[in-house]
């Protein structure tokens, strides 16, 4: 028996239902504690997993699309007389995406790399452009094509 | 109380709940996205595969209507759309360059025509194009149409022998080779005297009349079978040989030199086979009608063969026959004798049985140098002087090989002393049953 109790306020009613309060109070702060540490480990996972995901998302987009392009050098037509030679250069898009000519970089006596402005090309399409260019006659060229995703198609072609 | 017990645990494990299904179904779907990938890698790389599978090649091309007529075959195993055609004049002062959508359809093994009948580009056939043909998955041939003037060939003239006798023939031969990159097409050949020459010489035409496409590298052969006639040693004719609008002075030479084959008391051996005989005219005759054949029954026979005489000598000189010319056969199996059937005057069909007229008087028939022809009868016994002269021979049960023994003299009349000649022929073998 705990000093100043006595039996009287042993016995009441009243002693009775104060007894569980501690408890209660207990309980309910660990279930506060529960739930808030539920709901933020549960928000930052999902959180954390939303962010790979995107990541997922974004890296497969760009592979799966990297690897559907195909460009194709469809003609080379070296024209012109010295000092205008030229090429006039058509691409073909033989992939089952649209791409995007970010450049196009020509290696021969010398080299140049032009850059390409509004080079979408739709699939099954093509996308012609003139760049002046000094060619030899019978000289081998190489044309480096590339995409906005990176992507390097290569041809060779003799000028004739 | 006792109702709130585990509440915590509870709600717990709704959160560790929430969290595995997060997590599952992230790996879920990154396991779709994967899938999902690899799919995209197959189909590329079934998309790349295809295009090194597609192979095909130009047959043919040609200049209709002003049109270009393209042939394409389909040597692959997968079907191919050719979608578009480049076309770049290499002769025209500005060489320009067009592309055509064509959008035909190859099926495997099968050929596709009439490609660039529909485009509105009007081919020449004096102009010189480079041709490309693209497919749909981006594979490409290109080619050259009357390209032979865009860039020098490797051409060779080449006279077979170059050196031949009067009256007979020689071979020019004429080799392109294709020594570019492209595929040359409609290629012509084009063959000229130059200069005097001081022998005639007749060029048949050429075999054959073009080569319609010539890959890289090929070489395409043609000739014309030349005769040559003179009247002197060493007279010669000669030609040169180019392509239909070829490159300019883009051609190739050759000399054909004639020689004479005299014939003399001295030298007439050195020259022995100036007369030949046309095996396929070969007939023999028992009763009413020429027969050809090596085997006939035994009994009385008469012979005929066609005689050429191929001495160029000129003058008016003829070979005039001996009556002492005579079929010879000897005995190639069996029992039976030689047997020599002199030359005759003819021999005279009848349905009771052949019979001869006699040779004379000698030396009366004649075949003129330079080529002539005549026939020749065989079939008496003895030579038209002697008393068998008209009687036919019989020809016994046997195998026989025959010669022709011809004797005769070079002159320009019958009466001449002229040049003696004589000459054996190998002629057939027979089977007299």
């Amino acid at each position: 028996m705990r000093p100043g109790t006595n039996l009287k306020e042993i016995l009441s009613p009243h002693y009775h239902r104060r007894r569980g309060l501690a408890t209660v109070v207990t309980g309910a702060i660990m279930l506060s504690a529960v739930a808030i540490l539920g709901t933020t480990t549960v928000s930052w996972a999902n959180s954390n997993l939303v962010t790979h995901q995107e990541i997922l998302v974004k890296s497969f987009s760009e592979k799966t699309n990297k690897i559907g392009e195909y460009v194709t050098v469809e003609n080379v037509w070296a024209g012109g007389t010295s000092p205008n030679k030229f090429l006039n250069i058509t691409l073909s898009n033989t992939g089952n995406i649209g791409v995007n000519i970010k450049s196009i970089k020509i290696e021969g006596t010398t080299n140049q790399v032009i850059s390409v402005t509004n080079g979408e090309i739709v699939p099954r399409g093509t996308y012609s452009t003139v760049i002046n260019y000094e060619w030899n006659g019978n000289g081998v060229l190489d044309v480096f094509v590339i995409t906005e995703r990176d992507s390097i198609f290569r041809t060779q072609l003799l000028a004739q | 109380m006792k109702n709130r017990k585990g509440l915590s645990s509870v709600v717990g494990v709704v959160f560790v709940i929430i969290a595995l299904l997060s997590t599952v179904s992230y790996i879920t779907y990154s396991m779709n996205l994967l899938d999902k990938f690899n799919e995209s890698v197959l189909v590329t790389t079934q998309e790349n595969l295809d295009r090194t599978k597609e192979i095909f090649k130009v047959d043919k091309v040609t200049i209709d209507k002003n049109k270009f007529n393209i042939t394409v075959q389909n040597n692959g195993n997968l079907p191919i759309n050719i979608n578009r055609l480049w076309a770049e004049n290499q002769s025209h002062p500005s060489d320009w360059v067009y592309k055509y959508d064509v959008n035909t359809v190859v099926p495997p093994a099968g050929i596709a025509n009439n490609i660039g009948q529909n485009i509105p580009l009007a081919a020449l056939d004096s102009q010189s194009y480079k041709i490309k043909l693209v497919t749909e998955r981006g594979n490409a041939q290109e080619f050259t149409v009357n390209s032979a003037s865009s860039t020098p060939l490797n051409i060779q003239l080449l006279a077979i022998p170059p050196t031949v006798p009067s009256g007979f023939k020689t071979q020019l031969v004429m080799t392109v080779t294709n020594n570019g990159s492209g595929t040359l097409t409609n290629l012509v050949p084009v063959l000229n005297p130059v200069g005097s020459p001081t022998a005639t010489c007749t060029p048949d035409p050429v075999s054959p009349s073009r080569y319609d496409t010539l890959a890289p590298g090929s070489t395409a052969i043609f000739s014309w079978v030349v005769k040559v006639t003179g009247t002197q040693d060493a007279q010669t004719c000669k030609y040169r040989a180019q392509l239909q609008n070829g490159y300019l002075n883009n051609f190739a030479e050759a000399t054909i030199t004639n020689t004479i084959v005299t014939l003399s008391s001295t030298n007439y051996a050195a020259n022995a086979g100036v007369l030949t005989i046309d095996y396929t005219s070969f007939r023999w005759a028992q009763t009413n009608s020429w027969k050809s054949g090596w085997q006939f029954p035994d009994g009385n026979t008469g012979f005929s063969i066609i005689l050429a005489n191929n001495n160029q000598t000129t003058g008016g000189y003829k070979l005039w026959i001996s009556e002492n010319t005579q079929l010879f056969f000897q005995v190639a199996g069996g029992t039976a004798s030689p047997r020599s059937f002199y030359v005759v005057n003819s021999v005279n069909l009848a349905p009771e049985g052949a019979t001869v007229s006699r040779y004379t008087p000698d030396n009366h028939q004649s075949v003129a140098n330079g080529g002539g022809t005549t026939t020749l009868y065989f079939g008496s016994k003895q030579q038209g002087s002697k008393p068998q002269g008209e009687t036919i021979q019989d020809m016994p049960d046997g195998e026989y090989v025959g010669f022709i023994v011809l004797y005769g003299k070079f002159s320009i009349n019958q009466g001449d002393t002229g040049t003696q000649y004589a000459q054996t022929i190998p002629f057939v073998a027979v089977i007299s049953t």
